[in-house]
């Protein structure tokens, strides 16, 4: 009788790791308090618009 | 050739006392002599260095000058498309990333006269912080064979220490600048991101990865990044802001200039000789002038969680097809990396990124209220022994990755620009280093302050032992 030795956790990248539950656990803690008017694009925005840094030492380039 | 910088190159190249051919031979004669033990090359071209010299030498004959970057002898980590040059990105396919046209970096480079010497290993799919690669042999540290050179722009630094070039271009996702350039001795720049174009390098996480320069001083770190910045209408994500003159700025004093030197987090668990050789570099900084104090900045922790999400998913999403499709062709700790961001769902990656863009505001708010940069170590010791940090099983080799790069991996999530500078040896000859950071599009104040102690302090006349 043929038998196929099962596929470990390593080679089905269908199975849901460990370590994917743990990153969905920690989102889950850290969301929470989220205001309503967060947006995923905040991130460049909040480089963009930091007012402290001095566009005065700037030349176009 | 293994004492020349950028700056000193530029100079007896414009005098005509070394010529753009001469020089690119020597390199050529150093990485055929060397780099087999090394291995920092995926890729020599020879005969387009060589080209590229002559058609330079030409120009220098007939009056013409680029500029400081004119017959300076660079490479490119094995993720940049250069024309006519295979791209392997670290993997068993020669060619696995092709572009639609060169890199952007890479062709502002050879405009301003750079001689291409080669492509540059790295660690496969620039999926971790050691610099060993089961497809194009581990990097040794050019300080200390046997140890980790640093990743995954492994090549990059170790081609630098060595003297094969005097620039390189590298990237960085989570450290993948600074972590190489700290353990194989030379200065490693993370641009803010946005502030150097993306576009022709591989992608491993649009929104985390950034392009930057890995030099022997901060001074040619500034001299690339002045190169290679700017807006780039193939980059989305590249910013209009306008670009500094980056070398002008760096010998104005550091006098006056608040640097708060982080307490909590990056100093926890910390290798001894790595904290005292960071404190040192502090106090060289007051000695200067330089208003150090200790601060307390948002913790991190939180941050690394939310930029693992979104690495992951991420890099699960562009490599989705040869991680589904021939995961075998991978080695294990990149393939469980990977594997992981298959199941991370839609709703945790936005969660992820509105996180991100909370973290980013509060901590440019909180940790510059009172600083104008901060000083951090960049790795937790100094480069460990390689064969070390490749045992075990892959959910081992994974979380020593992680804990390798907990120092640099905050200001990937946080955009932050951050220049890792040489600050000594340990005991046993290993190199130490720091990073400074700064405010988003601040890249002269970082550079100024890592100018300065660079100078101060002397290390970078020191080279490894080669020849």
């Amino acid at each position: 009788m043929l038998s196929f030795p099962s596929r470990t956790r390593m080679s089905d990248p269908d199975r849901t790791p460990p370590a994917a539950a743990d990153l969905a656990a920690a989102i889950a803690r850290l969301a929470g308090e989220l205001p309503l008017t967060e947006e995923p694009s905040g991130f460049v925005a909040a480089l963009e618009n930091d007012p402290d840094v001095r566009e005065a030492r700037e030349h176009s380039g | 050739m293994a004492d020349w910088t950028i700056a000193t190159l530029s100079r007896a190249i414009t005098a005509r006392q070394v010529s753009p051919v001469e020089v690119t031979r020597e390199c050529l004669a150093r990485v055929g002599k060397l780099d087999p033990t090394i291995r920092s090359f995926i890729t020599v071209d020879a005969d387009g260095a060589l080209s590229a010299a002559r058609e330079l030498e030409a120009e220098l004959g007939a009056g013409l000058s680029r500029g400081p970057l004119h017959g300076i002898p660079v490479a490119y980590k094995d993720l940049f498309c250069v024309g006519g040059l295979p791209t392997s990105c670290g993997t068993k396919t020669r060619d696995y990333f092709a572009a639609d046209r060169e890199c952007t970096a890479v062709g502002r480079l050879r405009d301003a006269g750079a001689v291409t010497l080669g492509k540059l290993n790295m660690t496969e799919l620039a999926l971790g912080p050691f610099g060993d690669n089961p497809h194009h042999g581990d990097v040794q540290n050019p300080w200390k064979r046997g140890h980790a050179a640093g990743g995954s722009s492994s090549g990059s630094a170790a081609a630098v220490a060595a003297g094969f070039v005097v620039g390189a271009l590298g990237s960085d996702t989570g450290g993948s600048i600074r972590l190489p350039a700290a353990c194989c001795g030379v200065v490693g720049l993370k641009p803010t991101y946005g502030r150097v174009s993306r576009a022709g390098a591989m992608p491993l996480s649009w929104s985390m990865d950034h392009l930057g320069p890995l030099t022997r001083t901060v001074m040619d770190a500034a001299l690339l990044l002045g190169a290679i910045a700017g807006y780039d209408a193939l980059d989305a994500t590249s910013s209009r802001r306008g670009v500094p003159y980056y070398e002008r700025v760096l010998d104005t004093p550091v006098e006056g200039l608040r640097v708060g030197l982080a307490e909590n987090y990056y100093f926890e668990g910390l290798d001894a000789e790595m904290a005292a050789g960071v404190r040192a570099a502090a106090k060289v900084l007051e000695d200067l002038g330089a208003e150090v104090a200790p601060v307390r900045v948002p913790d991190p922790a939180p941050l690394v969680e939310v930029c693992n999400v979104v690495t992951r998913a991420e890099s699960a999403a562009i490599h989705a097809k040869l991680v589904r499709e021939r995961p075998h062709e991978l080695g294990p700790a990149v393939r469980a990396r990977l594997e992981v961001g298959l199941h991370v769902s839609a709703h945790d990656y936005l969660q992820a990124l509105r996180l991100r863009a909370r973290y980013t505001r509060e901590f440019v708010a909180r940790a510059f209220a009172e600083a104008d940069a901060l000083v951090v170590p960049v790795i937790p010791e100094p480069a460990p022994v390689l064969d070390a940090v490749k045992a075990g099983t892959p959910e081992e080799v994974v979380g020593r990755m992680g804990r390798f790069s907990r120092l640099t991996r905050p200001f990937n999530g946080l955009g932050l620009p951050a220049v890792s500078v040489p600050c000594g040896f340990s005991r046993d000859g290993r190199p130490l280093a720091f990073q400074v950071v700064g405010r988003p599009f601040d890249e002269a104040t970082t550079l100024r302050l890592g100018h300065a102690y660079e100078r101060a302090a002397g290390w970078v006349a020191r080279r490894p032992a080669l020849d």
